[in-house]
């Protein structure tokens, strides 16, 4: 499969959560924005624990669907692994630029 | 060049009770085998272990190479399972693009379904129409081998015999695993025909066989 092909697949998947993960991402910048970095380990374990949410309602109503996924050569962990940094990864840039306000 | 997949010494619990054992498939491409068997003999349980998403004790090869997870091998296997499987909030052009199956086509095998593939998504449809857009794309796909778990359900009788007339197309260069209820549609279109009852699976020929197994009245 090539590599395009499989960064789509990755964001088909990544869009079951991704407009959840982007209003907590707000969330936690305005709060960081307005309390300063004291608030930082706060946020980080709240950020964790939705997405530790998210993922549980996911496996839970969208489990059917893996097997579109599965039909492509991607497994569970692969689907989750790749989705769950990406969207870490857009939480620390996110942080990162809000803390350049402060 | 012709392939075999083969799934043996399958053995299967769900708590203490053996749901699968002693079982031998051997399917070839271009050959269709048939599967049936009562509720609960296993059968869906069979494919998802051979398609390598349902943990147990087995052994399945293709040509003879042991493959662990089928499903990791886009090309060699695909799996219709028996419930709606493709994201709702996909695009009928995207399902067929990433498919690499030209939209067109499937407009011309079920000119009654007439849709604007950029603009209607899976969730648009009707029940019939998203298991047929899924069975669709499965069969025209390019795996060696298809699974296909109760592939006419909620498909009308008249596009199921164009599903039919489309697997016979396709079986020159495939090999299909067939389970579903209907069985005289799966006996139509099979080579060879497994029941499967107890955890085994047994060769049947006949009506009668089918009868003697207690699968049909």
């Amino acid at each position: 499969m090539d590599l395009w092909k499989k960064i789509r697949l990755l964001f088909a998947f990544h869009r079951y959560f991704l407009p959840t993960s982007l209003i907590i991402d707000g969330a936690c910048m305005y709060l960081l924005y307005r309390n300063g970095m004291g608030a930082y380990s706060v946020l980080f374990w709240f950020k964790v624990g939705t997405l530790a949410a998210s993922a549980y309602f996911i496996n839970e109503y969208k489990r059917h669907e893996y097997y579109y996924f599965f039909n492509f050569g991607l497994s569970k962990k692969a689907l989750w692994i790749s989705t769950l940094s990406f969207d870490m990864f857009l939480f620390f840039i996110l942080i990162f630029i809000t803390v350049q306000f402060l | 060049m012709r392939h075999i997949l083969e799934i043996d010494s399958v053995r299967l619990l769900f708590g203490d009770r053996l749901i699968l054992s002693d079982i031998y498939l051997k399917i070839e491409t271009g050959q269709v085998v048939g599967l049936l068997g009562r509720n609960g003999e296993g059968k869906s349980s069979l494919m998802r272990v051979a398609f390598g998403t349902l943990p147990a004790e087995k052994s399945v090869r293709c040509d003879g190479k042991t493959i662990f997870e089928a499903y990791k091998q886009p090309h060699l296997l695909g799996y219709v399972p028996q419930h709606n499987f493709i994201p709702k909030s996909m695009t009928l052009r995207r399902i067929f693009r990433e498919r690499d199956i030209d939209f067109a086509a499937f407009g011309k095998d079920f000119p009654e379904v007439q849709l604007d593939g950029d603009t209607v998504r899976l969730k648009d449809l009707s029940g019939g129409t998203v298991r047929l857009i899924e069975l669709y794309t499965l069969i025209r796909s390019a795996c060696r081998f298809v699974f296909l778990d109760e592939p006419f359900t909620h498909i009308s009788p008249v596009q199921i015999l164009k599903i039919k007339a489309i697997i016979g197309e396709e079986r020159s260069r495939k090999g299909f695993l067939i389970t579903d209820h209907l069985y005289k549609h799966v006996a139509d279109l099979s080579d060879t025909i497994y029941i499967l009852k107890n955890g085994k699976n047994h060769l049947v020929s006949t009506l009668y066989d089918m009868k003697e197994s207690g699968y049909i009245g």
